[in-house]
């Protein structure tokens, strides 16, 4: 059992930064939760104080039935991939693999026998008498979740584990820890400030910002239905389009896939912009991205790649009244249709 | 081309060391290889040579890793417990002290009651650790400075504790530094002639005699061939022993990489 509850936690450091106040969390047991926000939202102090190596300067940390608030980091039986591996450069994998094991004094044979086993399912067995300076990011990777899988935890931590190796090798480590969490069936916390990592890995998406949360919910769900401005804006790719409205006090957020282009307005459409003109034109394989400019305001819109526009040549732009979401102009949050 | 360009901003030293210190070495080889006397059995059966000899290495084997363990230590507190400024000023501070403004301050405890009965040497390496702990400390200070912190921060999530992390991980991460230590406290612990002279004279006591103490006298008598005899042997340790710290510092190097 790895539930994990934050009950008002806060984090003061030494220089008096506040990183989280009175934060509270709860992930449930064999959950994948992802932590996304930008740099300094305090999400990778979440993750330090879940692994003993930051104390809460306030609240209760509890991990399962107990508080552990002062219990120290080798005993709360977790294991915590970096985001620079923190790999022991004078051990081989093998021996990184070995060295929780043998502080537990684990016998040599099963030692080997978990490390081959291990090594098996990550398809590191040809590196496993290398040592970390050899290899490239992705074994190093590998290594490092090895590590992590052959204590057995109760709870995965992830620190940004993929944000130092490339595009291609990403994607496909995306689908093995998403694979990997499904064997292991324990809980796994990712932390994140790739908006396309939480989306495509989380079965639950906390969105931080400032130490705190913006909102929780599956990932479609915060797509479809963000709570606020920030979070609208924080998720997605390339991100939402707002317009101001000033006599109303709102801004309306359209998805730009949801910005249509069209010489003939539909009959439910809510909100259609002349004039607009296009400044640039992004093929991303089967869509497009076209940057417009509708008398100063930039927009995007997402469309089949087979749409054909002209750079410098005014548009018809339209979206229909579902697809908008209104938020209010001075806090933020979304307002629901019905009281606008 | 870059690097003949630097050369002409090393050739000032090294011309330097070759005519102040290398060809005047040599040269003054005659005295051991050409003379009449055989200079190396003579200083063998010389019992100051042999005290002196045998003052030096203990000094060397229970200072020089003193004054790394304690560098080390100091600099860990100073990265973990942050350490006050006082306390790290007082550790470095004696390396800018020059010998002869303190040697007052050092005669007088040395002369005391309370240490009357103390072994010499060891009032010799009080006053060794007190000058030259600074060194190591700023080098392992840096070093600290410089880690990585998510590999210690890993070991201990692995389960290891404070102890086990110094000597499984932090030790072997630092060894660099290690070796850089040990080469700076070994020069130091040859230049702390120049304290014990200012402190105790030409004359120390037999129990702090020690081999520059020896190459002192032999210089003042013009003994060369024994001089040269006894530098030699002492060049020769040196070389010895820097070669086996490189060796095991290059190894460890090579280890990490492979």
């Amino acid at each position: 059992m790895a539930e994990i509850i934050l009950k008002d936690v806060t984090k003061i450091y030494p220089n008096g930064f506040k990183a989280l106040e009175d934060f509270s969390l709860k992930i449930t047991d064999k959950e994948f939760l992802v932590l996304v926000g930008p740099s300094g939202c305090g999400k990778t102090t979440i993750l330090r104080i879940i692994a003993g190596l930051e104390e809460a300067s306030a609240g209760d940390v509890i991990i399962g039935d107990r508080r552990v608030n002062d219990v120290l980091p080798k005993d709360r039986n977790i294991s915590m991939v970096f985001q620079n591996y923190a790999l022991y450069p004078h051990m081989n994998v093998y021996e990184n693999m070995a060295f929780s094991l043998k502080l537990r004094k684990i016998g040599k044979k099963e030692i080997q026998e978990k490390i081959l086993n291990i090594a098996g399912i990550l398809e590191i067995e040809d590196i496993l008498y290398k040592k970390p300076a050899t290899l490239s990011g992705g074994q190093k990777q590998r290594a490092a979740l090895g590590r992590a899988i052959i204590r057995e935890p109760d709870i995965f931590l992830f620190d940004e584990p993929l944000s130092n190796i490339d595009a291609k090798l990403r994607t496909q480590m995306r689908i093995e820890l998403i694979n990997l969490h499904k064997r292991l069936g324990t809980t796994f916390i990712y932390v994140t400030h790739d908006q396309t990592e939480a989306m495509t890995m989380g079965e639950r998406i906390a969105v931080m910002k400032d130490g705190i949360i913006q909102q929780m919910d599956t990932p479609e769900n915060i797509y479809k239905n963000p709570v606020n401005i920030f979070t609208a804006g924080f998720i997605g790719s390339p991100q939402m389009n707002f317009i101001k409205d000033s006599d109303k006090n709102i801004i309306m957020g359209v998805r730009p896939e949801k910005l249509k282009i069209s010489s003939v307005e539909p009959e439910e459409s809510s909100l259609s912009l002349d004039q607009c003109y296009v400044e640039a034109v992004e093929l991303i394989g089967s869509e497009k991205l076209i940057y417009f400019d509708c008398n100063g305001l930039k927009l995007i819109s997402k469309v089949p790649e087979d749409i054909q526009t002209i750079k410098g040549n005014s548009y018809k732009l339209y979206c229909l009244k579902k697809d908008i979401h209104y938020f209010d102009g001075e806090k933020g949050e979304k307002l629901y249709y019905e009281k606008i | 081309m870059k690097k003949y360009s630097m050369m002409k901003y090393i050739l000032p030293s090294i011309f330097g060391v070759a005519f102040l210190n290398l060809v005047p070495f040599i040269i003054a080889q005659k005295y051991v290889f050409f003379s009449s006397g055989g200079s190396f059995t003579d200083i063998f059966s010389n019992m100051g040579f042999i005290i002196s000899i045998k003052n030096t290495a203990v000094f060397m084997s229970v200072f020089i890793p003193l004054a790394v363990i304690i560098g080390f230590v100091t600099a860990f507190l100073t990265e973990y417990l942050k350490l006050s400024f006082w306390v790290q000023a007082a550790v470095i501070l004696p390396i800018t002290v020059p010998a002869s403004s303190v040697s007052g301050f050092f005669r007088e405890i040395a002369a005391s009651s309370a240490l009357e009965n103390i072994n010499g040497l060891f009032i010799v390496g009080f006053i060794f650790l007190w000058s030259c702990i600074g060194y190591t400390y700023i080098i392992f200070l840096i070093s600290l400075k410089n880690r990585d912190k998510s590999i210690e921060e890993a070991a201990y999530l692995d389960g290891s504790g404070t102890l086990r992390t110094i000597f499984s991980i932090m030790l072997p991460l630092h060894s660099e530094a290690l070796v850089l230590a040990v080469i700076v406290s070994t020069y130091n612990s040859l230049k702390i002639f120049r304290m014990t002279y200012a402190i105790f004279g030409e004359y120390p006591d037999y129990r702090m005699f020690m081999i520059q103490n020896f190459l002192h006298l032999k210089l003042k008598e013009l003994s060369l061939d024994t001089l040269m005899a006894g530098a030699d042997i002492l060049l020769a340790f040196i070389f010895i022993l820097l070669f086996f710290i490189l060796r095991s510092g290059r190894k460890h190097k090579i280890k990490m990489s492979l």
